[in-house]
């Protein structure tokens, strides 16, 4: 990689300290790495400090240290107890943040989105905060772009076309000139072992075990010298006898091998170039992304594949066509159609394939597996484009969807208007029903280009009532009443068409942390807000000509491309 | 041995209860928050989040 060397010690080229505040799970612990191994990359100058909760940051810190200068590690459940009581907790606590004090920083980075990292944000001493913090009168703010969008759309919505890696580079303002990337592939050509992890974090996202039990008995039928090693944690035990003591595959159980209960050190050691990692959406998958292991991942229930996608290239991702995937935790569900929806004949594939030859072919896949079997499941592999984003490809070539084609929309849109970065996508590839469907939106997408127009508008009235030798009050009111019937309307163009969920979701956080301390300044940063929606559907809409996809006198809709 | 884990359970939540409603109070007449109240949210939305 070829890093900038900096040989100097002016005041603008002096280590510039950076404290990055994650205190969430293992896996966003493992992709805030990836994020600021980047940003080494890019920026070596920086001294970057990770501050992470014990429970989340021990069982990485053998990567944590290749990556941080520092590491604040913090012990929430030993700080407050019953046995210190509250003065005592309340103390402990004041010792974390005197400790996390004692370096001054320019900048202070909450990647972690919860209530608690926002107040733990707002007392670390740093000259910018960026992502989210409360202020003085306990308001939670978001100042800076990316966070808002994070906190919109990453929340609500899969129609965001980032990876998380990717989002938390762009909140921490990496130019990617340089990246970890790679091409090069650690798995061997032709593999000895598996390493499978069975297991997830919620039911959604893992299958039953009788289907794991089909498809290792279909691989190891397939495959005479593979090994597989179930990995999980202790309490897996039970999930793994459930898979492996069953009459199928009897006489395949020296060819099964648990690694229950290791510590992620000791497996991230053990996994070495003999090895293909299959798994549900895990951090296994993300901390393996690391040493560029080739890896299967199957997503289900609440997964969003491309935000949480190991981040390295030519790994592949198993995906449902369901209609209502990818669903939240709390949607009921009591049949889980995503899970019947990725036949295990087309995973056996994909694991024959990536066993000798490290890809999947599309002209084998077709010829070896049934049209029957592949109607319902997405088979993706991830790739990087021009500007240093993850992406994922299609490895069919099929048609995309509606979503996919917005996603592809968004991610031009959202890269210019934050980072003034110019990402192109190809043109769709769109079947006719989804080109028709398309050319739908050409109308909700003027009806928010005009309510944006609308909010400008009214906004604009206010600067100007403002201006004036005697403003009149009664005027400003009713301008403002305007501004919330417009941002009422939006809410009620969304819940008819969720496409535009982005910008509509985009300009609530933004409204909500508009920078300014006078009617002026807020007016002036509310007007700005529509502006930035109103150039988003703007850009929508002129893609969509260009895809001819706007002549509402069109009988036929176009051909796919 | 129970029994007083639960008094000192009680007295835990009753202490924070109050410290809360008098921040709380403070917010109400647009006071600024001390470093010591920022402390105590941030360890009650700490208990909130372990449930």
């Amino acid at each position: 990689m070829n890093a900038k060397v900096i040989d100097d010690h002016s005041p603008e080229t002096a280590n510039k300290e950076i404290a990055i505040l994650q205190i969430t799970r293992i896996g966003d612990i493992l992709q805030t790495c990836h994020a600021v191994r980047l940003l080494k990359i890019n920026h070596p100058e920086y001294n970057v400090t990770l501050i992470a909760r014990k429970q989340f940051a021990e069982p990485v810190k053998f990567l944590i240290d290749q990556i941080f200068d520092d590491v604040k590690i913090i012990d929430f459940k030993r700080s407050i107890n019953l046995a210190d009581g509250f003065s005592g907790s309340l103390k402990n606590i004041k010792n974390i943040l005197k400790d996390i004090n004692t370096k001054k920083f320019s900048a202070s980075i909450n990647l972690s989105f919860s209530k608690s990292s926002s107040y733990l944000h707002s007392m670390i001493n740093s000259d910018h905060k960026i992502g989210p913090y409360y202020n003085e009168a306990n308001h939670k703010v978001i100042h800076d772009k990316w966070s808002q969008y994070l906190f919109s759309s990453v929340m609500r919505g899969d129609l965001n076309p980032f990876n998380l890696v990717d989002l938390f580079s762009n909140i921490i303002g990496v130019k990617k000139d340089n990246t970890h990337l790679t091409n090069s592939n650690f798995s061997k050509e032709k593999k000895e072992n598996i390493l499978l992890h069975p297991f997830a974090s919620l039911e959604k996202k893992y299958w039953k075990s009788n289907k794991w039990s089909e498809v290792i008995l279909r691989v190891l039928e397939a495959n005479k010298d593979i090994t597989i090693h179930i990995a999980g944690s202790s309490s897996d035990k039970d999930g793994y006898e459930q898979i492996v003591n069953v009459p199928i595959l009897e006489k395949y159980r020296s060819r099964i091998k648990p690694l229950l209960g290791k510590s992620l050190s000791e497996l991230y050691a053990q996994v070495d170039n003999t090895y293909l990692f299959v798994g549900h959406d895990s951090m296994i998958g993300n901390l393996l992304s690391f040493k560029n292991i080739k890896t299967i991942t199957i997503s289900l229930g609440t997964v969003r594949p491309m935000e949480t996608a190991p981040y390295s290239i030519n790994n592949y991702i198993l995906s449902p066509k369901t209609k209502c995937y990818p669903c939240f935790p709390d949607t009921p569900c009591e049949f889980y159609k995503c899970h019947g929806d990725i036949p295990y004949q087309v995973l056996q594939e994909v694991i024959s394939q990536l066993l000798i030859s490290n890809k999947v072919e599309k002209e084998q896949f077709l010829k070896r597996v049934s049209p029957f079997h592949m109607n319902s499941v997405n088979i993706s592999k991830t790739t990087v484009n021009k500007v240093g984003h993850l992406t994922l490809s299609n490895v069919l070539d099929e048609y995309q969807t509606e979503r996919d084609v917005f996603r592809d929309f968004y991610r031009t849109i959202w890269s210019y208007a934050f980072s003034e970065v110019d990402v192109t996508s190809p043109l769709p590839n769109i079947s006719e029903a989804t080109a028709s469907s398309l050319s739908k939106q050409a109308q909700t997408v003027v009806h928010l280009f005009e309510l944006a127009e609308f909010g400008k508008k009214y906004s604009r009235y206010i600067l100007e009532e403002i201006s004036k030798k005697a403003p009149e009050i009664n005027k400003i009111k009713d301008y403002s009443k305007k501004i919330d019937e417009v941002d009422r309307l939006l809410d009620v163009l969304v819940e008819a068409n969720e496409l535009i969920a982005p910008i509509v979701d985009y300009g609530v956080v933004a409204k909500s942390n508009l920078s300014g301390n006078n009617l002026v300044s807020l007016t002036e940063s509310s007007f700005y807000v529509y502006q930035e929606m109103s150039n988003a559907a703007s850009i929508i809409h002129e893609f969509l000509t260009k895809l001819n996809l706007t002549n509402t006198n069109q009988q036929t809709p176009r051909k796919s491309l | 041995m129970a029994q007083s884990q639960e008094a000192y359970k009680e007295e835990f939540k009753k202490e924070l209860f109050d410290k809360l409603t008098a921040i709380n109070n403070k917010l109400n007449r647009n006071e600024t928050l001390t470093e010591e109240d920022n402390a105590i949210l941030l360890m009650s939305s700490v208990l909130e989040e372990q449930g």
